[in-house]
């Protein structure tokens, strides 16, 4: 048997309060905000009173599954999706999702742990949070490691 | 028109933090704790590390179906098994926990703001986590 580096609950939760910091201090619409583990499983999340019920917490978690599992930020993977002859179809899967506002998490190391996902603003909106979270979750892992 | 009472993200959060933090004083184990609008829909959930998987879906159900059917978990199945009811009668493939779930009232007995479930290992132990976080919340709601 072997190990493997896991994100855990207490980095994740501190980089979702950074999140719905960032949303705050930008302001603007109700969002959506998914942390996963590098299997895409949810570890945290949270929703603000008015996002949008059909989209918003559907595309968080979406978002956050992609980065994780695609290994990506979501807009890399949409370059990646635009330059494949299939497109988004050829994967196969209805999880994943393309555009702004994924972000895959990292360890110094290169060990994929997980993926954050922001939904409910514009994509570039989503997207600034985002990398606002990813920023503080990898200083929080870098301090770990 | 009318106002309903909404479920905030500071509060549901606020809830979420308290029960993860009593089962970390408690040594509870891994848990998942979820917090849900009077939609049923997710508001707040946060899953202790090393939490099996299928305990996310356990802790979100439990608390979907508190919200929806408006009641506790435990009266919820007490009352089905005395009338002899399934919960496929509720026509909703998602309702169907049977404890460890809360419901959240605005002020004492008024309109459904949402509900809290818990899922760890434990039935007594998911219902005093919810608990928990019900009281969290309260301090909260207007």
């Amino acid at each position: 048997m072997s190990t493997r580096k896991t994100l855990g609950l207490a980095e994740s939760r501190e980089a979702l309060a950074e999140m719905l910091h960032k949303a705050d201090e930008m302001g603007g619409r109700p969002i959506a905000i998914a942390v996963t583990d590098d299997r895409g499983e949810l570890i945290c999340f949270a929703a603000q009173a008015g996002v949008n019920v059909a989209l918003a917490r559907q595309n968080a978690m979406k978002k956050a599954y992609t980065s994780a599992c695609m290994r990506a930020d979501t807009m890399d993977f949409e370059e990646r999706v635009k330059a494949s002859p299939l497109g988004l179809a050829g994967f196969g899967n209805p999880n994943l999702f393309t555009g702004g506002g994924g972000a895959v998490v990292v360890a110094p190391d290169g060990t994929i742990l997980g993926g954050l996902g922001v939904s409910g603003r514009t994509a570039k909106e989503d997207e600034e949070i985002v990398q606002a979270g990813k920023a503080l979750i990898g200083r929080l892992i870098q301090e770990q490691a | 028109m009318y106002d309903r009472q909404v479920m905030d993200v500071e509060d549901a959060l606020r809830a979420v933090d308290a029960a993860m933090e009593a089962a970390s004083v408690e040594g509870a184990g891994p848990v998942a704790v979820a917090v849900v609008d009077d939609n049923g829909d997710l508001v707040a959930f946060a899953r202790a590390d090393g939490t099996p998987i299928f305990q996310r879906r356990h802790a979100i159900r439990k608390a979907y179906t508190a919200s929806r059917v408006g009641a506790d978990l435990t009266a919820f199945s007490a009352e089905r098994a005395q009338r002899g009811m399934s919960a496929a009668e509720f026509d909703d493939a998602f309702v169907g926990a049977a404890h460890g779930g809360v419901v959240v009232r605005a002020a004492g007995q008024g309109a459904v703001v949402g509900a809290v479930g818990v899922q760890g290992f434990d039935r007594e132990q998911d219902e005093r986590l919810a608990r928990v976080a019900l009281a969290a919340l309260e301090g909260g709601l207007a």
